[in-house]
Formats: structure tokens, sequence, C-alpha cells
């Protein structure tokens, strides 16, 4: 008890009075010095004598006091902070340095935080719901993965939900979602804001509260409406931004989609829905979506075979997710038999290929998890070695300076400096660097997300990309592991090399000559090449991205890409159906030919890079019944006379259609189309069979005669080949929802936008615009992504360069300054100057050779890995590595010859008076 | 002549303890006191010497007190506390054991 008080006491007083402690110290072994001395002198020594044999019976009083004030409680955090202060002495000093540093960190540890942060909000993050950790996705998974089909897709309908709900036991409550545009009617005229059609249940279900009003219930979602009509909910962004945050707008009646709706309530601010690449601003109960399409053929809520809804569920507590999982593939036979139309049954002979399942549901959902998991992926290697590439530079100009400082070292190890705490200076001072590296890498990050996210966006379908950049605690200790990584791995290299310096041999040296020791020079050598190494995988990544973008951009897609330009018309509106619908297009087409500045125009049902449809379709041959026809799958399209004029697609025999009720029952195969279908006969004059399925009426087919074969064509994707394709007429008796597209050649965009306006007018007056779009812009937009990672792997590469450059050039005009007393020699002994350079560059020539090989092996290793990514080039093409190699040896080069110019105007004298 | 490495780990403080048990002594007193009653066979170095005063006096074993010495200098006198005394006891007895058994082992063989 006395004691743990004599201990606290003891505790304290080094805490508040170190310094009176600390001077009590010093008196007290003062006069325990005085006292020998005195016993010294009483032996008979001289005052002189006896003062040196009292000192070196004492040893080093400073180490002394050291030893002693280490067993004093704090003296690891008053350490820590003399360290600190002398490391921030020295950036003082040398504040290129620490600015060069400070840069190099902020661009590697920013360029990974600001990919790390993509990849956590769209797959770590977890919803701001209540206990997240027991919602589940529920998707279908293939039976036998292919390549195609590997991961489970969590895409459903109505029915099939509604009947799982009868057949489950695992789920306290499943609801649907899928987002949904939101037409609003406002004063200036009508705008489409993002939104999503929900089941009534998923606010009770997340158990999110509302911010103002209530939120959507089950009777909100019946056909027909609630109490309130038909209820919508509003984002909290919106209600702030659109109503100022407003109480009074609950309550309020807006046109949304071509009805009235009723505002109901607001969702929190933090709630953004479960889709974390889009940001609804609008929640429409699932059941107003047959009220929105007009038609109910058109809806696809209660269609079986319709896969738009994404389901989500709660466990019931206490239920895993393997066995929600478990009970979901044993009723998949159930649920298919019966939700799904006994004809598609029967296709899969009874057993479906597929079976549900549960994915985990914490962090939401999105699409872009499937279509960037790669790219992102890649774009997460690439920064990794950009980081590489930094520490290397960084860890050599740390070893660098660790040389020129010493005699420094030397000198303090000389006085008795222990050497572990040296070493831990060391690190310390490249630790602090990173510290304000990290917190710029995190800013780079903040608005590399950004400017990423923008250009990610142009490939978007109709609203950007709505990822919510929140750097939150798994970002922040990656980012802070991400730093200490960085800061321990410049640091160590020039931690380790002071542990073996011979502080004699240090200081006998004269300053100009080489402080190096044989070690530390094979360091940052091989620091060098690795620099070398690593910046020649990044441009060939580089290259090879490019070449693909340009392969892409510059690849024949079959048809003309200038000047032309589409527009869907949307004439829904309208009461004409059917031929008489049709008979409007064609007036149109018509119409629209003969307008200033058109060259030529056309109907088509799907414009080129706006997706595809496909059909199964088989030859019909006079001899075999057509049970026994073999079935194809071919894509399909439907376009209007002059369709292949327009588009200077090649009619390689026969001839196009032409707008009247004469074609209906004709088709125009595809070259590659014809070869398939017909391999034996002339194509033209033959017949296909075309199957259709639809919901109401089941299977149907019907036969269409070919009239013409045109050349192969990439309408869809730049990326594959020229897929077969079959046309068919836009037709009379085609059933079709009062959407139509043109493809418009046109002297410039303007002129193409002017053209549909006025024909549109004359022909359809009242029905609403729309905005004419250059086929090239959609080209661009579908290699988007292509484009994002050309150039942010282009700018990785150019960065990873200029830090190789920066690296060689310091290790040399080091190198010379180390040898001038040796060149100075060398020439008085009658060395040409020539013969100096060469020595110089010899070493250069040495370390770019060792670096540019091994960077050369590993990329044509690591660009295997990349083979997903490229298009019309091969991952080991051996003109982008060997562009790459000239790249790098060109810039190492110059990075030796700047340094060895000094050495053309070295005065031997000079340099030898140096010594 | 002995050198503190010398010392059997631990000794150190039970003699710096034992030293002062009597009455408060400083650090150079201890360290003569030592060497005069071992016969110089004992000789405390100032380098083991003050870091052991420093880590006693951190158990609680020790306190110390800043006074006057007997030809008028200001130093630090270092006395036992009732858990030093304690520890000193303890000390004692574990050596006597030791020693004993160490001389059973000799003398036998």
């Amino acid at each position: 008890m006395v004691r743990a008080f004599e201990k606290l006491r003891f505790w304290l007083l080094m805490l508040f009075h170190r310094s009176r402690t600390a001077e009590r110290l010093d008196k007290e072994l003062q006069f325990h010095l005085e006292q020998q001395i005195a016993e010294n002198i009483a032996a008979g020594m001289s005052n002189r004598e006896a003062e040196h044999a009292a000192m070196r019976l004492f040893g080093n009083p400073a180490l002394l006091r050291d030893q002693i004030t280490e067993k004093w409680s704090w003296s690891w955090l008053e350490n820590l902070r003399q360290d600190a202060k002398y490391a921030l002495r020295q950036f003082r000093e040398s504040p290129s340095f620490a600015l060069i540093s400070v840069l190099t960190l902020t661009l590697g540890i920013g360029a990974n935080t600001a990919i790390f942060t993509l990849l956590n909000s769209l797959w770590l993050q977890s919803l701001p719901v209540k206990d997240p950790g027991s919602l589940i996705l529920i998707g279908m998974q293939a039976n036998n993965p292919t390549s195609f089909a590997r991961s489970p897709t969590p895409m459903m309908n109505l029915p099939i939900i509604e009947s799982l709900e009868r057949h489950t036991r695992s789920f306290s409550g499943v609801f649907g979602w899928c987002d949904y545009g939101a037409d609003l009617l406002e004063s200036d005229g009508t705008h489409t804001y993002p939104g999503t059609i929900v089941s009534g249940n998923i606010f009770d279900i997340l158990g999110v509260r509302p911010a103002a009003g209530r939120l959507l219930t089950d009777a909100d979602d019946q056909p027909g409406g609630g109490t309130d009509g038909w209820a919508v909910v509003i984002s909290h962004q919106f209600w702030v931004e659109h109503y100022s945050a407003d109480r009074s707008v609950i309550g309020r009646h807006v046109q949304l989609n071509g009805y009235s709706v009723t505002i109901v309530g607001v969702t929190p601010a933090d709630f953004e829905g479960i889709m974390v690449s889009s940001r609804p601003d609008f929640y429409m109960p699932l059941n107003y979506e047959p009220v929105m399409r007009q038609r109910q053929r058109d809806s696809f809520l209660h269609n079986p075979l319709s896969f738009e809804l994404t389901p989500m569920a709660r466990l019931k507590p206490g239920v895993t997710l393997a066995e929600a999982s478990a009970e979901l593939a044993a009723v998949t036979q159930q649920i298919f038999e019966e939700v799904l139309p006994a004809a598609v049954l029967r296709q899969d002979h009874g057993s479906p290929p597929l079976h549900l399942t549960a994915l985990p549901g914490r962090s939401g959902w999105s699409f872009l998890r499937i279509s960037y998991r790669q790219p992102l992926f890649l774009m997460q290697g690439l920064v990794g070695i950009v980081l590489l590439i930094c520490c290397a530079n960084l860890a050599g100009l740390g070893l660098a300076r660790g040389a020129s400082r010493g005699r420094e070292f030397a000198l303090r190890i000389a006085l008795g400096a222990p050497r572990l705490r040296l070493m831990r200076q060391v690190l310390l001072e490249s630790l602090l660097l990173t510290v304000p590296g990290g917190l710029l890498g995190l800013a780079f990050a903040w608005m590399g997300c950004r400017v990423l996210l923008r250009l990610l966006s142009t490939g978007a379908e109709r609203f950007p990309i709505a990822l919510s950049i929140r750097p939150d605690a798994t970002v922040l200790s990656v980012t802070a592991c991400c730093a200490a990584f960085c800061g321990l791995l410049c640091g160590i290299a020039p931690a380790w090399m002071l542990s073996r310096t011979a502080p004699e041999q240090m200081i006998r040296q004269s300053a100009n000559r080489s402080l190096l020791r044989v070690e530390s020079k094979w360091l940052g050598n091989s620091f060098v090449c690795a620099q070398i190494a690593l910046s020649l995988m990044l441009v060939v990544v580089a290259g090879l991205l490019s070449t693909t973008l340009v392969k892409l951009r510059l690849g024949h897609a079959g048809f003309r890409t200038q000047n032309i330009s589409t527009v869907m018309m949307d004439l829904r509106a309208r009461s004409e159906r059917g031929t008489a619908l049709t008979h409007i297009y064609w007036q149109m087409a018509d119409r629209l030919k003969q307008m200033p500045g058109v060259q030529n125009a056309a109907l088509v049902a799907v414009p080129p890079f706006y997706g595809n449809q496909s059909m199964d379709f088989s030859a019909v041959n006079g001899n075999t019944p057509s049970a026994h026809e073999a079935k194809q799958v071919l894509q399909f399209n439907e376009v209007g006379e002059g369709f292949f004029s327009t588009m200077e697609i090649p009619l390689l025999a026969g001839r196009g259609f032409v707008n009247s009720d004469a074609d209906t029952d004709t088709c125009i195969v595809s070259q590659s189309a014809a070869k398939k279908m017909f391999p034996n006969a002339p194509a033209i004059g033959s017949t296909l069979r075309q199957y259709q399925f639809s919901v109401g009426g089941g299977p149907s087919e019907n036969t269409c005669r070919v009239i013409g074969v045109a050349g192969d064509v990439k309408l869809q994707d730049l990326r594959m080949p020229p897929q077969p394709l079959v046309y068919r007429p836009i037709a009379s008796d085609m059933p079709n929802p009062g959407l139509m597209n043109f493809v418009i050649n046109a002297r410039s965009l303007a002129d193409a936008q002017n053209a549909y306006r006025k024909t549109l007018h004359e022909i359809a007056p009242g029905s609403p615009d729309s905005e004419v779009t250059l086929i090239t812009q959609k080209m661009d937009d579908s290699t988007s992504l292509e484009r994002v990672l050309a150039s942010l792997s282009g700018f990785f590469a150019g960065l990873a360069l200029l830090l190789s450059g920066v690296g060689l050039y310091g290790l040399f005009s080091r190198s010379v300054t180390q040898r001038t007393t040796e060149f100075g020699i060398r020439m008085a002994l009658g060395a040409t100057r020539l013969r100096i350079v060469l020595l110089v560059l010899h070493q250069a020539v040495i370390l770019m050779l060792i670096g540019v090989v091994a960077g050369a092996v590993a990329a044509v290793l690591s660009t295997r890995l990349i083979r997903g990514f490229l298009y019309g080039v091969t991952s080991n093409n051996p003109f982008v590595l060997a562009g790459a190699v000239l790249l790098l040896c060109a810039i190492a080069l110059s990075a030796s010859l700047l340094p060895a110019r000094k050495v053309v105007h070295l005065d031997p004298v000079e340099a030898l008076r140096a010594e | 002549m002995g050198k503190p490495n010398d010392l059997v780990q631990g000794t150190l403080d039970l003699l710096i303890l034992k030293t002062i048990s009597l009455e408060p002594k400083h650090g150079w007193a201890i360290a003569k006191r030592i060497q005069q009653i071992s016969k110089e066979v004992l000789q405390v170095q100032q380098g083991s010497l003050y870091p052991a005063l420093y880590r006693l006096e951190q158990q609680g074993w020790l306190k110390a007190r800043w006074a006057e010495t007997e030809n008028g200098r200001q130093t630090k006198f270092y006395s036992l506390t009732s858990a030093g005394r304690k520890q000193l006891e303890h000390e004692a007895e574990n050596w006597k054991r030791l020693s004993g058994a160490v001389n059973l082992v000799i003398e036998e063989s």
C-alpha cells in the first residue's frame, strides 16, 4: 500500500518535475565525481592526474545519465518529442527534400486511396439502415457456372417474389426494387429525375424512419393506389434542393410520369436506397408501374419472364445466410413451376438450369459490381505499382541523404549516441514525412474520385453514376496503413545502413569523397533498377490499353459513322395504333429525307450502340419437317427503306426494303448469317422461320423470304466481331408501343436536329421533341471505360517515368560529385574527357539494362492478366514492348547524360585542389 | 578485483538495501561502505550504482532526501522504506539459502 504510494509519487515526480530531478541527478553525479577526485588527491596524485583518473573510472557521465533517465517512465515520450523536433529542423534545413518526398507520397497514397474509396463505396460500405447484417439479396445462380453466367445476379420479377414469400420461412420480409426514371412536370416543362419503383413494405423491412411526413406502406402499393391515391416519397436531397425543406410539400399533388401523385414523405438524409451507384429522388410503389406504362401489355410488373426487380430480404433472427441459401435452392423448382409458363418449363425439360440463392445484402447492390469489377481491380493493381515506385524513389532519396549525413551520424555515434536511437530517429523522420503525405493524399483522393466518376459516367445509360464518396473508417485505416507502409519502407534502408556505419573510418574520410559503403551503393542501385523495371511495366500496360482504344475507335464497324446521328421519336401520346402508326413513321422518314442539309434518313428499331435483340431462327428446307429444323440464335433488328444506303452498309446481293405493305414477310441477312443458315445454297430466295415468345400468346412462329444479303457490321459492340444478323422491315402489322428511331445522314448535328424538329412538327404536331445524338458520340460513350483505363494508365506511366527519371538523375549526379577527385586524378594522368564521360555512362547503362530486362520479363508475365481488357492487340505485342523499352532507355540515358556534362567542364587542377 | 558484472544478478540490490538499513547514506558513501566491508573485494562502479539506486527508488523500496553532507555539500541521501525493509529481509533470506546451497555443493564434491 505504502509502496504503491511511493511508486506513484516517484512517477508523478518524473512527470511534473523532470527538469529539477534531472538537475539534481547531475548534482548527485557531480558530487560523486568530486569525492573520487578528493580521494585520489588524498592518495597522493596531482590535481590533474586525480581528475583524469576519476573521469576514467566514472566513464561517460552523459551516457550514464541517459541510462538512468531511461528508467523514468516518460523518457520514451520525451525522446520521441526530441527526435520529432530534430526531424522538423532537418526538414527546414533541406525543404526541397521534404517537399519532393511529401509530393511523391501524396501521389502514391492519394492514387491508392482514390481507387480503394471507389472499391469501398461499391462493395464494402454498409447501408445506413437497421441491422444491415441480416439483409440478403436473392439471386439466380446457374447450376453449371460458365464464364458467361459465373456470378449470381439478383434480378427477378414480382410473381417470383410473391411465390417466394409463400414458400420460404427464412425471411421476415421480401421487397423488390427497380430503378425507374421519374418525369416530373414542372413550371418550365418536364424534367427527368432518377427514381425507383419499390414494394410498399421496403421502408418497414429496412427500418428507415421518415425525415418528414410518412414513408410508403403496403397500403400504398395496391392496384389503383392507396388512400392518398398514388403516394410517392421524395429523397431528402430533392426535398432540400427543390422545395427548400418546406414541410408543406407533404400532401402536395404533382404530375409524375403523366399522372397525378401525392408526395407523402421524405426519406432521411443518409438513406440513398439499396443501389449504391444510383440515388433515387422519387420512390414510387411497384403497382404504379403498369399505370405509367399506359398499356398493360408493356408492363413488366406481372410478367414472369421479365427480370427487372432486385429482390432484397431480411433474415429472421437466428437464420444464417447458408440456411437461407439452402432453403431457396430447395424451393426453386416449386416456385418456377408455379410462376413460369408451362411452355418455358418444357424448353428446359421440366427442371430449370438455375437455382435461387442468397447473397449478402449488407452493402446493398449495384450492377456496376458486375461491369466494374475487373477494371477497378486493374486500376488498384496499377496504383499499387505506382506506390511501390514512389517508395523505391523515396528510399533511394533517403539513402542518399543518409550517406550525405554520414559524418554527422558517425560523429554522434562516436560521442556515445546509441545506434538504436539514431535508427529510430531516421525511421521517425520518414514516418513524419508520411503524415502530410497521407493527409494531402486524402485530399487528392477525394478530388481523384470525383474526376474518375465523372469520366466513367460518360458511358452511363441515363443518369451519372451516383456513388457516394464517403471516406469512412475503412478508407482512413487503409490510407493510414498505406502511409505507415511507405514510411517504414523509405526509412528502413537508411536506418539499416546507419546500423552498419563505422564511425572512425567515416570521420577520417574527407568531405567530398565517397561516404557510401559498398552495401549502400548496391542498395541504391537496386532501388533505381526496381524503379526502371516497375515503370517499364506501367508503360507497357499503358501502351497496350491505348492501342486497344485506338483499335476500337479506328477499327471499321462496317458502316458509315461520320455525320450519322440518331433520334428517338416518341408517339406514345397519339391515338393511332398499329398500321396507322406505321404509316406515320413512313411519312416521317420520307419527309425527313427531303429536308435541307439531310442527305439520307431511315427508320430503325434498335439504333447502333443502343443494345441488341436476338431471336431463334431456323432455315426452312422443303424436305425436312419443321420440328426437325435446327434453331439458331441470331441478332435481330427492324429497319426501314433506305437504311442500308444511309448507313452505307453494302448490299452484296438482292435489294433493300421498301416502306410499303409489299414488304412484310421479307428479310435481309448479313453475310455471316447467310453462311450460318444456308451454308450450301444461295441465301436469296431461301426462307427463314422466326420463333417468338409472348407472355399472353405463348410461342409463335412465322416465315420470311430472304430478299438481300448485307455486309457484316458491328451495330452493337465494337469489341466483338460482327454477329450474324437478320433484318426485318418496319412493316405495318408490327406490334409497337409508339417509340421509333431514325438514323439521319446530315451535314451537321444542327442540320439533323432542325430537320427532325420541322418534320415532326409537320407530320405529328404536338409530339414531344427529342434530342438528336451523333453516332460518334455514342461510340465514345460505349468506349468510355477503355478511355478511362487508357488515360489513367497513361497518367500513371507518365508519373512513373518522371519519378524514375528524377531518381536516376539524383543517383548519377551524386556519384559524379563523389568521384570528382578520382576523375581529376584520371584526367591528370592523361585520360580524355570522352573516356571519363563513358565511365559515368557505363554505370548508367548497366543499371538500365538490368532494370529494363527485369521489367520486360515482369511485363510479359503480368500483362497476361489484362488480356480481357485488350482488343486488337495481344498482351505480348512486340511493338508495344519495344516502344516501352526504347522510351525507358531514352529517359535513363538523358538522366545520366545531364550529370555527365559536369565532367566535361571539370578542371583537373580544381578537382585535385579540393582534396 | 570484482567488477559489478561479477556480482550475482540482483546481489547489488541486496548490498545497497543492507548498507542503508542502519542510517541514510548518499551514493558515494554507499559505494565506499560496500568496498570497505567487503575488504576491497567488491567495488561498485557508478555505472551500476546510480541506475540501481533509481530503480530501487522507483520500486518504492528506497526513499531519497536532499540534504547536506558533513562538509556542507548538497546531495541525495537514501534510506529504506518499510517495504524496502521487508524486501531486505526477504532478499537476505534468499541469499543465505542460495549461498548455503552453493557451499554445500562445493564442499561435497
